[in-house]
C-alpha cells in the first residue's frame, strides 16, 4: 500500500506548497504522465495557478477519489454544490487550471457551468456577462447574421 | 486581469459541446477568439455514450413549398428556414450524423439542411431503379463523407422475400441481394433500419429482427430472428434505436394509446425484455431514424414527431406514462388531435464552421442530372359554396350519421330520413339516396330537406354520380354497372334526368359498323372490359377513371357518349407519377368535383400494405384537371376554405366553406378509411402534417 500513500508536492505560482496523495494527484492527467515518466519526485511548479485555485482543485479531486464508492447521483449532487459556490472570476481560473492540469471531469464541470450561463442569452448579453469586447467589424457581424439567420430569427 | 475571450481552445471546445441550436450559434457570434473555437469532432460520436452531442432538432417541411422548420425540443421553439426550391418534392429516406438521405425521382442524395450541402449518389442503372423505388426503408452506416459509408435499402414488397441493396461509397453501382426468409413472414416496421455492430438491423412490426451483414458469405447474409416478438396488442408503429451498445425498440399503440420500450436480452434466452425506465436517456423517435442520447434534465422521455395545436413538441414520459409538452400543464394520454409531420427527421445541427474537402463531398463519379420538379399550381380563392355533408357509418348501415362541415357547432347530426336509405352519391350539396332493397331512390337536399323522387332503379349498380346540381335542367343521375368476364362484360350506364319517368340503360358494346382505326378499337376494348371507377360529375358531364387511372368522360347532352379523354396530340390523360417515388407499393385514388373543377386525391402508402394504416401514408397528392390542356396539374395548396372529405374507398366530397367550420381548410380528411370508424385522419397541405381526431 506504499504507493497509495506516496505524496506529490505541488507549488503554486504564489509560492504555496501543497502535499497531495498520489491517488488524488493522478486525477490530473498531466501529473499522472509526469509520475509515469518519473518526473514527479521533486516539487512540481505550476506557474499559472494560484494557491487558492490549486486548493480548490485538490478539494475537488479529493471529493472524487473519496466519492468513488458513492452512487453516481451523489457525486453529481456534490459536483453541483461545488460549482455553484464558484463566482465567475474564480470559474475562469478554474477552467484555465483544469485545462492545464488536464483534469477532464473538472474541465467538463466548469465548462458546462459556462455553457449553462450562456444558454438563452443573446451574443450581446453573453458579452456583458463575461465582460468581453465585441471585436467583429460591422461587415463580419452582418455576415454572421446572414449565415445563421435561422438562429437569430428565433421565434418563441 | 485576464479576459474570458482568452480561454484555451480545449476549454472553448468543451463549452461548445454543451451548447446546441441557437446557443451554439450565439456562442460563435460573441467574439473572434470564441468564433475560432475548434469545431466539434467531425464524426458525431456515439450519441448514446457522449454528453458532448448537441441535441437534435426536428426538421420538417410541407412538401409544397421551400419553407422548412427546425423544431428545437429543448427551447420548444421553431427556427424557420428555406430549402432549395428544387428540393420541394424530394423526400427524406433516413437521417443520421447530421445528414439526410433524400430521394427525388430515382436520384438519391445526401443533404445537410443546416448548411445546404448536397452530395449526389451515382445515377443508378435502370435495372436498379425499380428496386430503389420499392425500397421502403433505407439507412447508411456512417457519415457519407467517410470512405466506409454504405447505403442500405430493403424493400418489403413480399414479406417472404426481401430484396436488399448496398451502395458503397466510391462505387457507381448498387449491389442487390435477394433474401429469402423461407417460412418466416417478415412485415417491416415503419422505422429505419439501424447499423449496429457491423450489420444492418431491421425490425418487423411484431418485433422480429432481420439482420443483414454485407460482409458475410452468401447464405449467411440475411438472418431473421423470428422467435422475437413484442408482447403487445394492436401495434401501430415501432422504432429501433441503439443506446449504449444495446438495441432498443419503442413500440407505440394505436394513436399513442400506449408507448412501451423493450431491450434485447442476450444473456439468457434471446427475447425482448420490457424497459420501465430509460434513466437519463431520451429517445427521439421518427420513421426516418431514431436517436437515443443522454440528457441531464430531460431523461426518461421519448420525443415523437408530433406537435400540438400550439406548435409545442410532444414527448412521452416513462414516469407519468403520458404525453407532455413544455408549454401545457395538462398531459395527454394519447396522440389524438395532435399534428404529425409527414416529411420530417430528427437532425443534429452540425457545426456551421465544419469544412469538407471537395473530394469528401463527392461520391464519384457525379454526372449532372436532376429530375425536374413537377409544376405546381395553387388554387386560390373559391367562391361561397354548397354545404357539404359526409355520411359516416358508425354502427352498421342502418345508423348513418352526417358530419356537417359547414355547421359551426361541428356536431354529428343524424337526419333520420337520410338514415332510412343508403347514400349512394353526394355532390353539389345533394345526396342521392337509394332504398336498401333498391325499391326507390331520390335526390335529397339535407339542408332544405327538398326531395326529388326518381323512378325505381332497374337493377343494382356499382357506382353512381350526379352530373350537375339537380336544379340545373340538364342534370343527369347516372348509375354504372360493371360486369366481369363471366357476365360477358356487359358494362352498363343507367341514367335518368330528374322529372323523367324511366331510366335509360346503355350497354357499352362494339358498334356494328367498324370504321375506326386500331387505336379506337383498343380503346373500345378497354371500355368494354375494364372497370371504370371514381365516377364524379363535373360541368354537366360525368368523369371516371378507367383502370388504373385513364380519364374517361361520359356525356349525356345531346346524346349519350362515353370516350377516353385525349390531349391535343391524342394521348390518354393519365395521372403524373408520384413525387415520393421511393417505397410506394400502393395508393388510393379519390376523384371529386369542387366549384366546377375536377380534382384527384392520391394517397400513397408505404411498403407492404395488407393492413392499411394511416401511418403508412407517405404522401397525399392533389391534382386538378386543366380542361383546356387536358392534363392533371399538381396542386400544392388548396385555398384555406377548401377541404376534401374522403370516405372509404373511392367516395369523396368537397367543401369550399371551411371558414365556417372549426376544422382547418386546405386539408384532406379521411373518415372510415382506416381501422376505426370514429377516427378522422387529416392531412394538412399547408404544413405537410397529419392529425387524428374523433368525430
Amino acid at each position: 500500500m506504499a504507493s497509495t500513500l506516496k505524496k506529490i508536492i505541488l507549488k503554486s505560482c504564489d509560492g504555496k506548497i501543497l502535499e497531495v496523495e498520489e491517488a488524488v494527484a493522478v486525477q490530473s492527467q498531466m501529473i499522472k504522465n509526469m509520475i509515469e515518466d518519473d518526473c514527479a519526485n521533486e516539487e512540481i511548479p505550476l506557474p499559472d495557478i494560484t494557491g487558492e485555485i490549486l486548493s480548490m482543485i485538490i478539494e475537488y479531486c479529493k471529493m472524487h477519489v473519496d466519492g468513488e464508492n458513492n452512487s453516481n447521483n451523489e457525486l453529481i449532487a456534490r459536483d453541483a454544490d461545488f460549482i455553484t459556490r464558484v463566482d465567475l472570476n474564480t470559474l475562469y481560473y478554474l477552467i484555465v487550471a483544469a485545462n492545464f492540469l488536464n483534469v477532464k471531469s473538472l474541465l467538463d464541470l466548469t465548462c458546462q457551468r459556462v455553457a449553462d450561463i450562456i444558454k438563452g442569452k443573446s451574443p450581446e448579453e453573453i458579452r456583458l456577462t463575461f465582460n468581453i469586447k465585441n471585436d467583429f467589424t460591422p461587415e463580419e457581424e452582418e455576415e454572421i447574421r446572414k449565415k445563421n439567420a435561422w438562429a437569430f430569427d428565433y421565434k418563441d | 486581469m485576464r479576459q474570458w475571450c482568452d480561454l484555451p481552445n480545449d476549454a472553448l471546445a468543451t463549452i461548445l459541446s454543451y451548447l446546441f441550436g441557437k446557443d451554439y450559434i450565439n456562442f460563435l457570434a460573441v467574439c473572434r477568439s470564441w468564433r475560432s473555437a475548434p469545431p466539434l469532432p467531425r464524426q458525431i460520436p456515439n450519441p448514446s455514450s457522449s454528453h458532448a452531442c448537441p441535441y437534435p432538432s426536428l426538421f420538417h417541411f410541407s412538401g409544397n413549398s421551400s419553407d422548412c422548420r427546425f423544431y428545437d425540443p429543448f427551447y420548444n421553439g421553431s427556427y424557420q428556414a428555406l430549402i432549395p426550391h428544387e428540393l420541394i418534392d424530394a423526400r427524406i429516406c433516413h437521417s443520421n450524423y447530421g445528414w439526410l438521405l433524400m430521394s427525388q425521382g430515382a436520384q438519391l442524395f445526401f443533404f445537410q439542411p443546416f448548411t445546404k450541402r448536397r452530395m449526389d449518389l451515382p445515377i443508378l442503372r435502370h435495372s436498379y431503379i425499380d428496386h430503389i423505388k420499392q425500397c421502403a426503408r433505407m439507412c447508411f452506416s456512417c457519415p457519407p463523407t467517410s470512405p466506409d459509408c454504405m447505403v442500405f435499402g430493403i424493400d418489403d414488397d413480399d414479406p417472404r422475400e426481401a430484396e436488399v441493396s448496398i451502395i458503397r461509397r466510391g462505387q457507381v453501382s448498387v449491389t442487390t441481394f435477394l433474401c429469402s426468409t423461407e417460412d418466416a413472414w417478415f412485415d417491416s416496421s415503419h422505422g429505419s433500419p439501424v447499423f449496429y455492430k457491423g450489420a444492418f438491423y431491421c425490425l418487423s412490426i411484431d418485433g422480429q429482427l432481420g439482420v443483414f451483414d454485407a460482409n458475410a458469405r452468401d447464405n449467411g447474409r440475411w438472418k431473421i430472428f423470428d422467435k422475437l416478438k413484442h408482447p403487445c396488442e394492436s401495434i401501430q408503429e415501432n422504432f429501433l434505436v441503439e443506446s449504449d451498445g444495446e438495441l432498443i425498440s419503442v413500440v407505440v399503440g394505436r394513436i399513442g394509446e400506449y408507448v412501451r420500450v423493450f431491450q434485447i436480452n442476450c444473456d439468457q434466452e434471446f427475447r425482448w425484455v420490457e424497459v420501465h425506465s430509460l434513466a437519463d436517456k431520451m429517445i427521439f423517435a421518427c420513421r426516418t431514424g431514431s436517436i437515443c442520447m443522454q440528457s441531464r434534465t430531460m431523461g426518461n422521455t421519448i420525443y415523437f414527431p408530433n406537435l400540438d395545436a400550439g406548435g409545442n413538441g410532444l414527448f412521452y414520459s416513462l414516469v407519468s406514462r403520458k404525453f407532455h409538452s413544455l408549454e401545457l400543464a395538462s398531459a395527454r394520454k394519447d396522440l389524438y388531435d395532435t399534428r404529425r409531420m409527414l416529411h420530417c427527421a430528427w437532425i443534429t445541427p452540425s457545426a456551421p464552421e465544419e469544412t469538407y474537402a471537395e473530394d469528401e463531398l463527392r461520391w464519384p463519379p457525379r454526372p449532372k442530372y436532376f429530375i425536374p420538379s413537377s409544376g405546381r399550381v395553387t388554387v386560390m380563392q373559391a367562391p361561397p359554396a354548397y354545404p357539404s355533408f359526409v355520411p359516416t357509418n358508425l354502427k352498421g348501415l342502418h345508423n348513418q350519421l352526417f358530419f356537417n362541415t359547414s355547421d359551426s357547432r361541428q356536431d354529428v347530426a343524424g337526419i333520420p330520413k337520410v338514415g332510412q336509405m343508403l347514400t349512394a352519391a353526394c355532390a353539389f350539396g345533394w345526396l342521392f339516396q337509394v332504398a336498401w332493397d333498391y325499391s326507390a331512390c331520390l335526390l335529397l337536399n339535407p339542408q332544405t330537406m327538398e326531395k326529388i323522387h326518381l323512378p325505381r332503379p332497374p337493377e343494382r349498380f356499382h357506382q353512381c354520380a350526379i352530373s350537375s346540381a339537380p336544379n340545373d335542367p340538364n342534370c343527369v343521375v347516372s348509375l354504372y354497372r360493371y360486369c366481369s368476364e363471366e357476365d360477358h362484360f356487359r358494362n352498363k350506364f343507367i341514367y335518368c334526368r330528374p322529372g323523367e319517368s324511366a331510366w335509360t340503360i346503355v350497354r357499352i358494346k362494339k358498334p356494328r359498323v367498324v370504321n375506326s382505326n386500331s387505336d379506337n378499337q383498343q380503346e373500345l376494348r378497354s371500355l368494354i372490359k375494364d372497370r371504370i371507377t371514381n365516377l364524379s360529375g363535373c360541368q354537366g358531364k360525368i368523369y371516371g377513371l378507367l383502370f388504373p387511372d385513364i380519364l374517361v368522360e361520359v356525356n349525356f347532352n345531346p346524346t349519350f357518349h362515353v370516350k377516353l379523354v385525349k390531349t391535343d396530340v391524342g394521348h390518354q390523360v393519365l395521372l403524373p407519377s408520384s413525387t415520393s417515388s421511393i417505397g410506394i407499393n400502393e395508393y388510393t385514388i379519390y376523384m371529386v368535383e369542387s366549384q366546377g373543377d375536377l380534382f384527384v386525391i392520391r394517397m400513397n402508402f408505404r411498403g407492404f400494405t395488407m393492413r392499411r394504416h394511416p401511418n403508412k401514408v407517405t404522401e397525399v397528392e392533389v391534382f386538378k384537371l386543366d380542361f383546356t390542356r387536358k392534363i392533371w396539374e399538381r396542386v400544392g395548396n388548396l385555398s384555406g376554405n377548401m377541404a376534401f372529405f374522403c370516405y372509404r374507398d373511392g367516395f369523396c366530397v368537397s367543401c369550399s366553406s371551411m371558414e365556417e367550420s372549426k376544422r382547418k381548410g386546405n386539408s384532406i380528411y379521411c373518415i372510415g378509411c382506416f381501422s376505426k370508424e370514429e377516427d378522422v385522419y387529416a392531412f394538412h397541405l399547408e404544413d405537410g402534417t397529419t392529425s387524428v381526431s374523433t368525430i
